[in-house]
């Protein structure tokens, strides 16, 4: 039981920060220069967790050979991934939604893209000051 | 608005989604961990996953020198202090990105 509830702990404090971000923090307000930067973190933390998990992999292999076979099997995925159509990632999240609002901002879109989207809707006396 | 508020409602429904999802995967490996047999392959999914996520990402020259710095300067952060790895090739990485895409434009 204690694991279980530590791991919806987890999950919890990840969707908050992760929710937080897009839904209670207006990222235009950020500065241009972290926003742009913020364009470079997906695919940084994501080679950092290939390469430490595959060196790790290698690290605790029993020889030469287990290694190479490690290795060739991350260029193999590499490979496959690289030759995979884009399109069919984006597949499951459009589903999730039934295709109403479609997953546009998810991995196509700049960071200054999703921040003007993740802007507060204008409030009703805002709204009316315009009309 | 109507972009603006959808978009928020989507990330709050997507995060939700993911939530669950996450959480039951995590705890259904938690309980059936114990009953699978030791393959050595099963070591590689995880791999598999993050491969997958990062190889589209990789549709430039910033994030493509974003990616060959983490790479390197995350197992070697490992070596020295194994919980920073990440971290700081995640930093690196960043940092790297920017400086690219600087030079470039």
């Amino acid at each position: 039981v204690t694991g279980i509830g530590l791991i919806v702990v987890l999950a919890l404090a990840s969707w908050v920060l992760r929710a937080g971000f897009v839904v209670l923090v207006p990222a235009s307000r950020m500065p241009a220069q972290a926003r742009t930067a913020l364009d470079h973190l997906p695919p940084s933390v994501l080679a950092a967790l290939v390469a430490v998990d595959l060196t790790g992999s290698v690290g605790t292999s029993t020889g030469p050979g287990e290694s190479a076979v490690v290795l060739g099997v991350g260029a193999l995925l590499a490979l496959a991934a690289w030759r995979t159509p884009q399109r069919r990632a984006g597949l499951p999240a459009g589903a999730a939604r039934g295709g109403r609002h479609r997953p546009r901002a998810m991995v196509s879109e700049s960071y200054e893209q999703r921040a003007e989207l993740s802007q507060a809707p204008p409030s009703k006396r805002q709204r009316r000051a315009q009309t | 608005m109507a972009d603006r508020t959808g978009f928020r409602r989507y990330w709050l429904h997507f995060g939700v989604l993911l939530l669950s999802i996450w959480t039951a995967s995590v705890a259904v490996g938690v309980l059936l961990a114990p009953v699978l047999p030791s393959l050595p392959h099963i070591g590689l999914i995880g791999l598999a996953l993050f491969v997958s996520m990062l190889m589209p990402r990789l549709t430039g020259r910033p994030a493509v020198a974003s990616a060959a710095t983490a790479a390197v300067v995350g197992p070697l952060t490992t070596l020295l202090v194994p919980s920073l790895g990440i971290i700081a090739g995640a930093c690196a990485g960043v940092a790297a990105g920017t400086v690219t895409a600087r030079r470039i434009s």
